[in-house]
């Protein structure tokens, strides 16, 4: 659970929006949209505590575990990223495997294309994360199989505990198979929220 | 000896440099830059007067001993080594940082891990800064002299050779330094390429 109140991110004298009260609920499943540089990517930051340009009060409960649009790999091989979030062999396998990329775990990380870079990211994230996670565009240099089953898996970590809260931004909204409870929509240099799907 | 001093301190220092941005890492950034072309006669001089018998540091009595040769070249090979490892931090600080920190990694595990990303550039800069001082011979033969087993170096072996006019022998040893300075060279051009493809 995540609450913001009083909430306003301005970049150097450039208002981006303001949130006078919303709370990121346990269990949901929130879609974050618009168009480029409403400050999406940069409320995420703000949520981890990494963003200056904010004003206002975060509430949050439970880790929080965020995958920037733009996810860097550390040296040198997939495994040693997943190793670094505490997989086992056998978890790193088994992921790989349902991301249809099983046969990168021993790759160095500077020769995968860009959508294996964002499973192994995607991957390391999950099994990071335990309460909260936020999630920047993550299949946006995907195909249209491994999108599917990369949603399929980050769907699965959401049930796997109740009180878990996803939050994504995705800009291919219709390649989205996921029921998402809510979408904030930052539009004009406004925060609104729709209600999609009861939880 | 000098280089690995040089590279303690420059570690931590390099990393520093590159990790932070503010007024105190802007001002030492060019610093450190400009420092690599410090003339090692200067660094020579300073270190003279600090360890002659009226300098501050005269007391010790360490002047034409190797442990002055040591210092005047940490002058010379920190410089170097430093303004080589924060170049390397600088490009991928804010992507690793944000991911860090997304990952919720512990401050100890950002930095462990990130000399693991940098760890062919440092070793690329060590042996740059290796290089460099086993090059030297002005501050070396300044504050140390030449005192045969004592201060004598590679460098300023040849140049007694030659003035000696025992020039066979001045050449073999440059054969010698040259062959090292390669192989040296090598090694860092590899490790340079290692790092910036990895």
């Amino acid at each position: 659970m995540i609450s913001l109140k009083n909430l306003t991110l301005n970049i150097k004298g450039e208002y981006l929006f303001s949130i006078e009260d919303y709370t990121f609920e346990a269990g949901k499943k929130i879609l974050l949209v618009g168009d480029n540089g409403t400050g999406k990517s940069s409320l995420m930051k703000c949520l981890i505590n990494h963003f200056p340009f904010m004003e206002g009060e975060i509430i949050s409960r439970g880790e929080i575990v965020y995958q920037p649009q733009e996810p860097y790999l550390f040296q040198r091989t997939v495994r040693d990223n997943l190793k670094l979030s505490g997989m086992t062999r056998q978890e790193m396998e088994e992921g790989l495997k349902e991301l249809y990329a099983e046969d990168i775990l021993d790759k160095r990380v500077r020769v995968l294309s860009g959508g294996q870079r964002q499973k192994t990211a995607l991957l390391r994230s999950i099994s990071k994360a335990t309460d909260v996670l936020l999630l920047d565009e993550p299949f946006s240099q995907m195909d249209e199989k491994s999108t599917i089953v990369s949603q399929r898996l980050v769907d699965q970590w959401h049930r796997e505990k109740a009180d878990r809260v996803l939050v994504m931004i995705s800009h291919d909204v219709e390649l989205l198979e996921m029921d998402f409870h809510e979408k904030i929509i930052l539009k004009d240099r406004a925060f609104f929220v729709e209600k999609l799907n009861e939880l | 000896m000098s280089t690995l001093i040089s590279a303690v301190v420059a570690l931590p220092l390099g990393l520093a440099l590159g990790l932070f941005e503010n007024k105190i890492t802007r001002f030492f950034r060019p610093l450190f830059t400009a420092l690599t072309g410090l003339p090692p006669v200067i660094a020579g001089v300073v270190v003279f007067m600090l360890f002659s018998n009226n300098g501050i540091m005269g007391g010790l009595k360490w002047l034409y001993s190797a442990k002055v040769i040591i210092i005047a070249q940490v002058l010379i090979v920190l410089p170097i080594i430093t303004s080589q490892i924060y170049p390397a931090v600088e490009p991928i600080r804010e992507s690793y940082l944000l991911n860090c920190y997304g990952l919720r990694m512990k401050k100890s595990q950002i930095i462990l891990q990130l000399l693991k990303e940098v760890s062919f550039s440092v070793l690329a800069a060590t042996l740059a800064g290796f290089g460099r001082a086993i090059a030297e011979v002005g501050a070396v033969m300044m504050v140390g002299g030449n005192i045969r087993f004592k201060t004598r170096v590679m460098t300023s072996a040849i140049v007694l050779e030659t003035n000696k006019g025992n020039y066979t022998m001045a050449l073999r040893l440059g054969m010698i330094l040259i062959v090292i300075s390669l192989i040296l060279s090598f090694a860092t051009i590899y490790a340079g390429r290692r790092g910036s493809h990895d």
